[in-house]
Formats: C-alpha cells, sequence, structure tokens
C-alpha cells in the first residue's frame, strides 16, 4: 500500500503528513496527530462520538477516509476553546450539567456548533435533528437540550467558572 | 438535619470534571499511549459450545511482529467468580467454550493489522458440542450440560419464605396468577471497554480500564496473575458509563497483564463495539411468574413469585442477580407473606450481569398484576399502590429495617402533578397513563462487604488533597467527594484536589456498583474531613482563645461562631499544625451497618443495606394501533433520594434513568438472537433511543434525610429506572385496554397483542405465557 | 475497526475514473460519501484492490434543471440536493426523503444521493462483523450457496432500503451511467435485479453519473411514508412513496411504490391500473393495503430488524397511508 501525501487545516494548523489510503479520518486524528478529544464508539457511524466538523459540517470521522479531508479544514473538540477561553457551546456544557460520563460530549458539542454556525436560533426542533445521530446513554438528553439553549440565548458564563 | 447554612452541599454546583470533559482533555483508556505498546487481540469461539482438542499458535507466533501468544495453558487453573462458591469462568478458555465469543487466545502484536492477522494462523480444533439457547430447553432433563457439576444447568437457586404464605392466601378476597417474561437487555455504555496493562522491572502491573470497582479488580487480578496485591495496581481514568455492565471481572484484563507480562512491554485491548456486548456482559432474559393475593381494599396478603433468569455461559454476579428483582419488591410494597423461588439457569448465550433496570419481568409484573387485581376490584392505580406503599420504620420480610423512606410522597406527588387519577378514568382514545413503584438498595454486599475509607492531607497554602477508592463512572462520583469535603472544610472547591480510584495510592472501596458511593465513600470522606476540621479548630482555638466547639470553618477562614471577621485565614492555621508538629492529617471510614451473617443464598436474611431510595414514575403515552409504534408524551417521575447533595447531579440521574429504563428499557431495547448469535450487538441494530423520541421529563426530588446517610443523601436515579420501565409498561397498557408481559413493547409485539388478545373475567391479556416452575432439587451427581 | 488495504484513486475527471474502472473492473470500488460503503469495508464486507474516489469530479456534483427534468449528480451531497431551489420547488417530496435518512450528523453532508440510491441491500445475516459471519455460515452473496434468513433459498433477500428509492420510482427517475461503452440513459425500474447479491444490472466498468426526474405536466400531490424503530439513525424498516396527478377530480397519474422488503422496490402496477382515470375514492385505500400486503408476501423474509409478519403488515399500512395522503383521502 502506497502511502499518500495528506495536507489539511485541523484545529487551524496547517499539517502534513503521509498516510495510508485505508486510514480513517479518526485513525489520523487520534493515532498520528494525537487528538484524542474524538472518540471511537461504534465505528460504524451510528454513535455520533467520533464527529469532528468538516469545513464547518458535521461528519462522522469513523465513516471518512483521512485521504478525502485532503485540503479541507477540520476542527476537533481540541480546537474549539480559544486561548483558554471556552466556547459558550462547552461553557453551557458544563453549567447546565449536560455532562455526565463525557464520552459523547465532544460530538455533542461540534454537532451543536455546527447547528448554531449554520442557524443562530433554532428551535427544540432542529435541535433534535442535528443531534439525533449522536448518542447519550447518560443523560437522558434533557440537559444537552438544554445546554444547547443556552448558547443559543447567551445564557452562559452564570457560575464563574 | 439539612442545614439551610450549607454553603456547597444542595446547591447546583457544575461538575469538577466537566471542564475536562468538554475540551476533550479527559483521557479514557483507549486514548492511553505509552512507548513501545503493543496492541492485543482475542480469539474467539466461533461455536457456542464446542471442546477445545487443540490449539495449535506455532505459525502466530512466528509472524513477523508477534510479541506474544496466550491461551488457556497460561491461566495456571485459575477460575474466576464473585463468589469462593460461584468460581466456574477460565479467563481463557482451557477445556470448553461456552457461547460464542467465549475467549480461546489472544495475541500481542506491534500493530492491530499484525495482531488481526496472527488471530488468523492460531489453529483450534473443536468437538462442537449441542447447546442450548433458552431457559426452557436449558432445564429439560436430557439437556446438554454446560458445567459438569450444574444438573439441569441451574446455576443458582434462591429460596426465600417468611410468614403463612398458603394460610394467607386462604384468607384472600381475590388471588392472580400472571405470567411475564422478557428478553435481555443491554448497557450500551458510551465507551466500549478497553484495557491497557504496563508490567514493570520490578514485577508489578499497573492496569486502566473502565471499571466500578478498582479495588475488586486488583484482588481478582492478584488472584488470577498469582502477584501480591501490593503489584498489582489499577490505575484511574476517566470512565464512559457502567450501568452495572462494569462491576464484574472479565477476561479482557487477565488477558492484557498476562501478555503484557509475557512481552515486559505495556498492551492495549480495545474491545470493539461488538465485543462489549457479547464480551463483557448483558441483562438477562427473565421469566416471571407472579401469584397475588388481596384483601377487598387491594391489600396484598401473600405473594409467591417464580423467577426464571438465563444467565448465560458463566455465573458472574449470579447470587445476586438472582435476588435482586425479588428483594426491591419485598422493600417497595409491604406484603408480610411472601415466597421467592429464583432460578439462574446456564445457556449458551454470553454472560449475564446486573443492569440499572434489572428485573424487568418481576417489576413490571408486580405493577402490571396491581392494576389488574385495580380493575377487578374497582380501585384505582395510585390506591392501589398507596394501600400497599411501603412506609419509614417498617421492616421488611427478609428483616431489613427501613429508616426513611418517602414512597407515600412520590406516589402522591407524582400523581398530583401529572393528574394522574383525571386522566386515567377519562378516556381517550389510544392515549394511556401508568404509575410505576420501585426502591433499591443503597450498597450490597458483592463478593466482599468492605467499607470506605479517605484521607485528606493539606497544602502549605491551604489547599487540600481527598484520597478516596471511590471511582466515578460517569455518574459524578469525583465531584461528589469533593464537594462534601470542601463544604467541611470551608474551602471553594477550586482548592480541593482528588486522588481517587487508584489502588495502589488510595484505600479500600466497595466499589460504584449496587449504589454505594454516595453513601459509602461520601461518608467516609465526610469523616475524613471531620477528623481534619477537628485538628484544625483543635490549633485553631489556640491561635484565637476559642472553645473548638465554637468555631466555624467557612470561607478559607476558622473563625468563632457568628464573628466571622475576627477569624484567622485557614492556610495561617495549617502552617501553624506544621510548626507545632501536628501536621493536619485527616482520616474517616464507614462501613454501611448491615448483618454480616447475611448470605444471598445460605441464608437470605438480616439488614441487607442500611438505606434504601424508593420513587415512583408516571409516564403518559400515545400509541399508534395501526403501527404498534408508541409515543411517550410526558413522563413525571420522583425520588427519595434522601437529600439531593447536588440537585443538578440528581436530576440528571432521574433523566438518564427515563431514558434507559422507561424510553428504552420498555420500548425498545432488547436482544434478538439467531442460534446463539445475537443478531443485534451493534448501536445500529440495538435500539437505544436518541434525542428525538425522548418525552418531557419532570424530575421530582422528595427528601428524607436518611439517619445513616451523608446530610441524609441515599442513591439517587435507580428508583427512577425501574420505576419508568414499569411506569411506560402499564401506560401502554392503560392505552389500549390491555395488559401487557412480554416485554419490551415493541412496536410489532404491540401489534400482536391488539390481535390475540385475549378476554378473561373482563380482564384483557396481551398472551398466554408457560408460566415459571418451581424445579424441584435433583440429586447432586 | 480498520479497513483492508486498498489503493486509492481521486481522478478529477470522469473520464480518468471510467479509465481505472476499465482496467480494474470489478476490483475497484467506487467511493462517493463512503457513509455505507465505509463501515462494509471495515466488516470485510468487500475487500476492493482499489478505492476510485469520486470526490474531486465536479461534473458529479451538478445539479439543473432542463426543459423537462431535474438533473441530479450523482455525486451531490444529500445536503446539496435538499437545500437546492429546484429540488424543493418541484419534488418536495425528495427532500422529506432525504431529510429522513440516518441522521443528519452521519449521511447528510458526506452522503451523496447517487449513493443512496444504489445503496447496498441490507441484512441482518449479512451486516454484520468478519467473526460474526464467519461463525455463522456462508451464504449467497458471502460465497455460499444458501440464504441464512430463508434456508434452501436459490437467491439473496437483502433488502433495498435506501430512503429516496420509492421516491425517485414514484417520480419516474430515469439513471445515466458512463462507461461500458458511452453513456447509457435508462428508467430506475429496470435497474433492479430482485436477486440481492447482485442488486443492479449495472456493469462492472459503469459509474452511475446523474438521476433524472422528469418535470411533471401538472402539479403532483405525494406522500412518503416510512417506518423505523427509531426516529433517526435507523434504515426503514418499510417505506411507501406515492404520486399522483388529479386533474378536474380525476386521476390522471398515479404510481404507489412499496420498498425496503426485499432486493427490488415493487411498483403497483396493479393499483395504478385500477385507479387511474376515475376519481379517487376512500376504496383506493384498501385496495391499495391489500395489494401491498399480497406483494409483501411473496417478497419479505426474516432478515431485518423486526419480524418477517410485522413488516408484512406494515408495507400494507404505509401503502394506505401514502395512498390516502397523495390522494387527499388521508
Amino acid at each position: 500500500m502506497q502511502k499518500h501525501l495528506l495536507t489539511m487545516r485541523v484545529n487551524g494548523e496547517q499539517v502534513e503528513l503521509a498516510v495510508r489510503p485505508n486510514a480513517t479520518l479518526l485513525d489520523v486524528l487520534r493515532e498520528d496527530l494525537e487528538l484524542t478529544g474524538v472518540k471511537e464508539g461504534c465505528s460504524e457511524g451510528a454513535c455520533g462520538a467520533c464527529a469532528v466538523l468538516m469545513n464547518n459540517e458535521p461528519i462522522r470521522s469513523c465513516l471518512t477516509l483521512a485521504l478525502e479531508a485532503n485540503g479541507a479544514e477540520i476542527l476537533t473538540i481540541e480546537g474549539l476553546a480559544t486561548g483558554g477561553r471556552l466556547h459558550p457551546l462547552q461553557e453551557a456544557f458544563v453549567e447546565q450539567g449536560a455532562v455526565q460520563c463525557g464520552f459523547c460530549t465532544p460530538g455533542m458539542i461540534l454537532s451543536s456548533k455546527a447547528l448554531l454556525d449554520r442557524n443562530p436560533q433554532p428551535n427544540d426542533e432542529d435541535i433534535k435533528t442535528a443531534l439525533a445521530g449522536s448518542f447519550c446513554r447518560c443523560t437522558g438528553y434533557a440537559k444537552i437540550l438544554e445546554a444547547v439553549r443556552a448558547a443559543r440565548d447567551g445564557d452562559v458564563g452564570n457560575e464563574g467558572s | 438535619m439539612p442545614d439551610d447554612d450549607y454553603k456547597l452541599i444542595g446547591k447546583s454546583v457544575p461538575r469538577i470534571d466537566a471542564r475536562a470533559k468538554v475540551t476533550g482533555e479527559a483521557l479514557f483508556t483507549a486514548d492511553l499511549k505509552f512507548p513501545r505498546m503493543l496492541v492485543a487481540k482475542v480469539l474467539r469461539s466461533p461455536h457456542a459450545h464446542a471442546r477445545i482438542l487443540n490449539v495449535d499458535t506455532s505459525r502466530a507466533e512466528k509472524l513477523r511482529g508477534v510479541h506474544a501468544v496466550v491461551t488457556g495453558k497460561d491461566t495456571a487453573g485459575e477460575k474466576w467468580g464473585v463468589f469462593r462458591y460461584t468460581r466456574d469462568q477460565q479467563l481463557l478458555c482451557v477445556d470448553k467454550a461456552r457461547y460464542l465469543g467465549d475467549e480461546v487466545a489472544a495475541v500481542a502484536a506491534v500493530d492491530e493489522e499484525t495482531a488481526e492477522e496472527a488471530l488468523k494462523l492460531i489453529f483450534v480444533d473443536y468437538e462442537p458440542l449441542p447447546a442450548v439457547f433458552d431457559f426452557w430447553s436449558a432445564v429439560a432433563p436430557d439437556a446438554p450440560r454446560i458445567h459438569d457439576e450444574y444438573p439441569r444447568n441451574i446455576n443458582v437457586e434462591v429460596k426465600i419464605e417468611v410468614g403463612l404464605v398458603d394460610e394467607a392466601f386462604r384468607n384472600c378476597r381475590l388471588v392472580r396468577e400472571d405470567t411475564f417474561l422478557a428478553e435481555e437487555d443491554s448497557y450500551f455504555m458510551s465507551e466500549p471497554y478497553a484495557v491497557v496493562a504496563n508490567c514493570h522491572a520490578d514485577g508489578s502491573v499497573e492496569i486502566w480500564m473502565p471499571n466500578a470497582s478498582p479495588h475488586t479488580k486488583a484482588k481478582a487480578l492478584s488472584n488470577a496473575l498469582r502477584l501480591p496485591l501490593s503489584q498489582v495496581n489499577v490505575r484511574k481514568i476517566t470512565i464512559g458509563g457502567a450501568f452495572g455492565g462494569r462491576s464484574d471481572v472479565f477476561p479482557a484484563e487477565f488477558i492484557c497483564s498476562l501478555l503484557s507480562i509475557k512481552t515486559q512491554r505495556p498492551v492495549k485491548l480495545v474491545y470493539t463495539r461488538e465485543e462489549n456486548t457479547i464480551a463483557t456482559r448483558m441483562g438477562h432474559a427473565m421469566l416471571t411468574t407472579h401469584k397475588t393475593g388481596v384483601d377487598k381494599n387491594g391489600k396484598v396478603l401473600a405473594r409467591e413469585s417464580i423467577c426464571w433468569l438465563d444467565g448465560g455461559a458463566y455465573s458472574s454476579t449470579g447470587p445476586i442477580a438472582t435476588s435482586v428483582p425479588f428483594l426491591c419488591h419485598e422493600q417497595a410494597y409491604n406484603v408480610p407473606n411472601v415466597r421467592f423461588y429464583g432460578y439462574r439457569i446456564y445457556t449458551n448465550k454470553p454472560v449475564r450481569g446486573m443492569i440499572r433496570i434489572h428485573g424487568r419481568s418481576f417489576a413490571c409484573g408486580v405493577d402490571t398484576q396491581l392494576d389488574m387485581i385495580g380493575e377487578e376490584l374497582g380501585i384505582d392505580p395510585v390506591t392501589m399502590r398507596l394501600v400497599n406503599a411501603r412506609r419509614p420504620g417498617e421492616t421488611t420480610p427478609t428483616g431489613s429495617h427501613v429508616a426513611s423512606c418517602g414512597l407515600v410522597e412520590c406516589i402522591e406527588q407524582t400523581a398530583e402533578q401529572s393528574n394522574f387519577l383525571a386522566k386515567f378514568k377519562k378516556s381517550v382514545p389510544n392515549r394511556g397513563i401508568g404509575m410505576g413503584v420501585n426502591s433499591v438498595q443503597t450498597g450490597f454486599p458483592l463478593g466482599i462487604r468492605g467499607g470506605s475509607q479517605a484521607f485528606i492531607k493539606f497544602h502549605e497554602d491551604g489547599g487540600a488533597t481527598v484520597i478516596s477508592g471511590v471511582v466515578d463512572n460517569g455518574q459524578g462520583n469525583d465531584n461528589m467527594l469533593v464537594q462534601i469535603a470542601a463544604e467541611e472544610l470551608g474551602l471553594p472547591m477550586s482548592e480541593i484536589r482528588l486522588i481517587s480510584a487508584d489502588t495502589e495510592s488510595t484505600p479500600t472501596d466497595a466499589g460504584s456498583y449496587s449504589m454505594i458511593s454516595t453513601f459509602g465513600g461520601g461518608n467516609a470522606v465526610k469523616r475524613a474531613a471531620e477528623d481534619a476540621r477537628a485538628q484544625l479548630f483543635e490549633v485553631a482555638s489556640e491561635m484565637l482563645e476559642a472553645d473548638p466547639e465554637d468555631l466555624v470553618a467557612r470561607d478559607r477562614k476558622i473563625f468563632v461562631r457568628g464573628a466571622p471577621d475576627a477569624g484567622v485565614p485557614l492556610p495561617k492555621v495549617v502552617r501553624q499544625a506544621l510548626l507545632l508538629g501536628r501536621p493536619i492529617m485527616g482520616r474517616g471510614a464507614f462501613n454501611p451497618d448491615v448483618d454480616q451473617r447475611r448470605e444471598w443464598i445460605g441464608n437470605p436474611s438480616g439488614q441487607l443495606s442500611q438505606a434504601f431510595s424508593f420513587g415512583a414514575t408516571v409516564a403518559e403515552v400515545e400509541v399508534d394501533p395501526e403501527t404498534g409504534q408508541v409515543k411517550a408524551l410526558d413522563v413525571t417521575c420522583a425520588q427519595d433520594c434522601g437529600f439531593a447533595l447536588n440537585p443538578l447531579i440528581v436530576e440528571g440521574q432521574f433523566e438518564g434513568s427515563v431514558a434507559m429504563g422507561g424510553q428504552g428499557g420498555m420500548l425498545a431495547e432488547e436482544h434478538r438472537w439467531h442460534n446463539g448469535h445475537c443478531l443485534n450487538p451493534t448501536m445500529l441494530e440495538y435500539k437505544i433511543p436518541t434525542i428525538k423520541e425522548m418525552p418531557r421529563i419532570k424530575p421530582i426530588i422528595v427528601e428524607t434525610i436518611d439517619p445513616g446517610g451523608p446530610y441524609g443523601a441515599k442513591e439517587a436515579g435507580m428508583s427512577v429506572a425501574m420505576s419508568s420501565a414499569q411506569a411506560y409498561c402499564c401506560a401502554v397498557g392503560h392505552a389500549l385496554g390491555i395488559y401487557f408481559n412480554h416485554y419490551p413493547l415493541t412496536p410489532e409485539r404491540i401489534r400482536d397483542a391488539i390481535e390475540r388478545k385475549q378476554e378473561s373475567k373482563g380482564i384483557k391479556t396481551a398472551w398466554d405465557i408457560e408460566p415459571a416452575r418451581i424445579i424441584p432439587p435433583e440429586p447432586k451427581s | 475497526m480498520r479497513l483492508p488495504p486498498f489503493e486509492y484513486q481521486a481522478p478529477s475527471t470522469l473520464d480518468e475514473a471510467l479509465k481505472i474502472k476499465r482496467g480494474q473492473g470489478a476490483a475497484a470500488q467506487i467511493l462517493a460519501g463512503g457513509t455505507d460503503l465505509i463501515v462494509n469495508f471495515k466488516h470485510r464486507l468487500f475487500s476492493p484492490a482499489t478505492v476510485i474516489s469520486l470526490n474531486n469530479i465536479a461534473e458529479l456534483k451538478r445539479i439543473e434543471v432542463t426543459h423537462d427534468a431535474l438533473v441530479l449528480g450523482a455525486g451531490a451531497s444529500l445536503a446539496e440536493v435538499a437545500s437546492h431551489p429546484a429540488v424543493n420547488e418541484h419534488f418536495p417530496i425528495l427532500v422529506k426523503a432525504i431529510d429522513s435518512i440516518g441522521a443528519l450528523g452521519i449521511q447528510r453532508f458526506r452522503g451523496t444521493i447517487g449513493g443512496n440510491l444504489l445503496l447496498q441491500p441490507r441484512c441482518i445475516f449479512y451486516n454484520q462483523s468478519h467473526y460474526w459471519r464467519m461463525s455463522k455460515g456462508l451464504c449467497h452473496r458471502t460465497g455460499g450457496k444458501d440464504c441464512l434468513a430463508l434456508e434452501g433459498s436459490d437467491s439473496c433477500h437483502s433488502i433495498c432500503s435506501g430512503d429516496t428509492v420509492p421516491t425517485l420510482l414514484a417520480l419516474s427517475a430515469q439513471l445515466a451511467l458512463a462507461g461500458g461503452g458511452g453513456k447509457r440513459v435508462a428508467p430506475l425500474a429496470e435497474f433492479f435485479t430482485g436477486r440481492g447479491e447482485s442488486p443492479w444490472n449495472i456493469m462492472p466498468e459503469e459509474i452511475l453519473t446523474e438521476i433524472r426526474i422528469p418535470l411533471p405536466w401538472a402539479p403532483i400531490s405525494w406522500s412518503y411514508q416510512r417506518l423505523a424503530l427509531r426516529p433517526a439513525v435507523d434504515f426503514p424498516l418499510v417505506n411507501a412513496a406515492a404520486a399522483a396527478i388529479v386533474e378536474k377530480g380525476k386521476l390522471e397519474h398515479f404510481r404507489l411504490v412499496i420498498a425496503a422488503l426485499g432486493p427490488a422496490p415493487m411498483v403497483l402496477r396493479e393499483v395504478e391500473a385500477r385507479l387511474k382515470g376515475a376519481a379517487p375514492t376512500r376504496e383506493a385505500l384498501d385496495l391499495a393495503q391489500d395489494a401491498a400486503v399480497r406483494v409483501a408476501e411473496g417478497v419479505v423474509v426474516a432478515n431485518a430488524s423486526a419480524s418477517k409478519e410485522y413488516r408484512i403488515q406494515m408495507a400494507g399500512a404505509l401503502a394506505r397511508r401514502a395512498t390516502g395522503e397523495a390522494l387527499g383521502l388521508a
């Protein structure tokens, strides 16, 4: 198997590396770039733990060949906070109690970010549609829904954390 | 008593671990990476039942990149079992494979591809044996025996009898016998199972894995690996959910450790989602027959329950699993005369353990049957439950004193806030409302009946480090410990560090299975903090020239009650203590007050658990009778959790419980089989709920201030999971006027029931199911 | 889970892609969005020598309206199709079908319209891990000689599970393929073999390039119905699409399709024939339901996440609902 050169921007930084054609984007992000905030929960696209944003769109990194990301802009959970300041969605997830075990959290937050970027005023149905492919086994989703609403409404930063 | 003056306790403070989880910084086991780390893969039996004649690993061993291969020969004959008398599982198969997926061999190689290639080069000679896949065929006299020493494949038999059952039945106004069946369910925690083991030159092994009890894991591994306990160090790691499915010991950690010892390198074994499903644990299928007799007011006078559990290939937590469905209901409802026969039966299927809604058929059967009886007697469901509800101060049939109990409040509040009776009586086509009631233990023994201990040390700047054996599976235990310590020490949570769940540096803890962590570990940390605070007060009393009794610790200061401005800063007290040679070292321990003579099978009598939680849930649903699909509209759930240390976290437990217990557990979640093959081991085919179908949830926290709990707290959430399943079940039944007795209520089951329903004495039931019977004892061969 | 080894090519023109395909035939596999194919690779259902990515071929992503048809490039993403004004104007049924696919985060942005149409048929005995299948035994599709869902059957009963399939069929779509000596265009209905092991009449050297939907000569009333165990993520257990043109109270055009039953979608021609030319009445509902159940009985086997009996019943229920909604009888 011949390795191919892969060039992409990951969390704002230009990355160039040689990858095997059969590597998924998940493999490269987790293993080569050590971005382990990208989680492998089911490996078949169903669980949403491996969600990252590719050119601002939510995708499943476990279902995407790394080479298909050539030239793309990738955002993982590690790239969301800027200068040590949490993104409003991250703050909202903390404050609203939307995080329990935390395994689904990166995918949930990134999917929510893509939604708010596309549609800054989503209603509950929009939020549910955007998060329907992300499974959470702990929360029953109630507080996740509340967190996205809070981020939408700018209702964050109340805990001084 | 709850103190309105608490600074942190009872407040919805955000969790201390949330920040690391929203930034991706939190590491789970599969995220770990070490220099020279190898990758492990497991070879699994392709037969549900087969004798292993020979395992040839020579070609695999020669493959470039393979560093070690292990088989049953490496197990030294040790068998694992939660109890001494249930040791039936070789951690790598030696002579037989007993289910499709049983571990036969494993390899460690430089990468995953090489490890997988190596598995193909291991040649196993199997002699396939006849297999059994359900309890009916497993107990047949001519059934193949899965374990030689267990005739009729009966793994565990529990018999409990209290009161004068037969006499009580004779005095009943009405006696019903009904049978309820539930299929296997599964945890589907978000994180698939993974283990990293790292063997060191000094012979010690470090192990990381999602677990519900690091100390229990270490003990089992120390036995299996024949290493001193101090050489087996289970490390702390972020854990992606447990729900009962991480409590036991699995072959994975043994295999991974063995491979690390053999290669003297770190080894990582990450399970696929399918392996997580079939090769860790899943829930039991269960058949329950309840015979219940009542007086004219609906008060249950006697109940006989016979329960068959499909246990799969090995014992796991068998004696507990067999007993708990009954025990929850002897707690929830006050039934003076009871008889219980529980049989856990081996089959050639994956191993079954305890799960958050363990005992669906038993629990849903109890409430469904109460509704049937209520209909026959003209008594509404709320009254039926209130008449029978457990009250505080009572003693359960098997001898547990119930110190605190808010079940009546739970029933009344959920009924009132959901407007239950009006909705129940007003018939809207295909709409239904139902109530479930349950109770769970706050801690029960599993193997060892250990308590929890904690230490607290101080830093020179006044900050503290709490050291506790409690593990956090995702429910928020870390936060709970820090919140308690901060409250007691008058420190902000940000100035308290936590070392936990590490068997080398932390004292023992019973584990976070059985809902004990807050009650056990929380109490231990509270006592350690109280001890540290007493030492601080001793020193401060000299500095302030005050009586230690009059001192208060708050906001990083120690002062005389009522005079906060005249206090001394806490860091100054810490430094003064160092100067005086009396460094502050807090110690605390807590052992629940339970009857140590009680045993699951041998002596099921005495105080089981120090505290019990109680819950009631009301579900409202709408059924599409054409497709059988159910839409849950509203769920109102209440639980007596003693005292909510952190209402935000408690609510989150309730909401998650509704999703897993009711929405998924009663409407969708079941494993489907084709002989021994699990047809739906994956996220796509096993139907856990998505955000889309979740109903509105109204959580109601009921507080009774348990005398033994930290600040009065007990277990939080589990009673909701169980009562949600029952509530959904009763609600669907109410919507269609049919009492359901086969779970979960999938669309096709509902359609089937609509077509086949049968009526007897005005009661419509869904299916005729062959009752669970008493299995007569057989002389051991 | 790891993918099997393969070479990777990402040509920027269709001609280049066809050239590679001609050279390698079935050993080269086309990768569009990959949301289904990659899972199949992980399960070792396919282990191609070469993967040809269509990702860089702009001409396959065009969406345009000609004088008589809406033309969807096979490589257009589901998101692009569903948000295109012309699609929304002419065929909102297609938007509804796309909206119902899996989940937004899974297929919407990566998945393509061609990929959903040519989704590998599914079977509960086939869409399993390599370990699972090898311990179960081979079937028609994995090199064996039997069907695990229907013993003794001489062909595979895997299920055509695309949400857009019945919809595009109800809209009388045509497919354009390139390769194999030029371009050919034929009605979608002709592409289904009814055999799960080789579900499409497509040559190994051919590539699907376009889906053409003829613009209707009068406003279409329509319905898309699907049944799944969950409102997201899941493939349909049964789905149905209906398209009707009613003029002056008379049903001038009607098409009813049920799918996700077996390897091919089923066009209920007899219902169409019985109803056309008359004013729609509620009898149409019974007619559609009965016909669907009859057809389903001949097709469905026990190979999905629900029982055979339930899926047969539901084929009837969904055909009834689709007919009712399309004809305004609901």
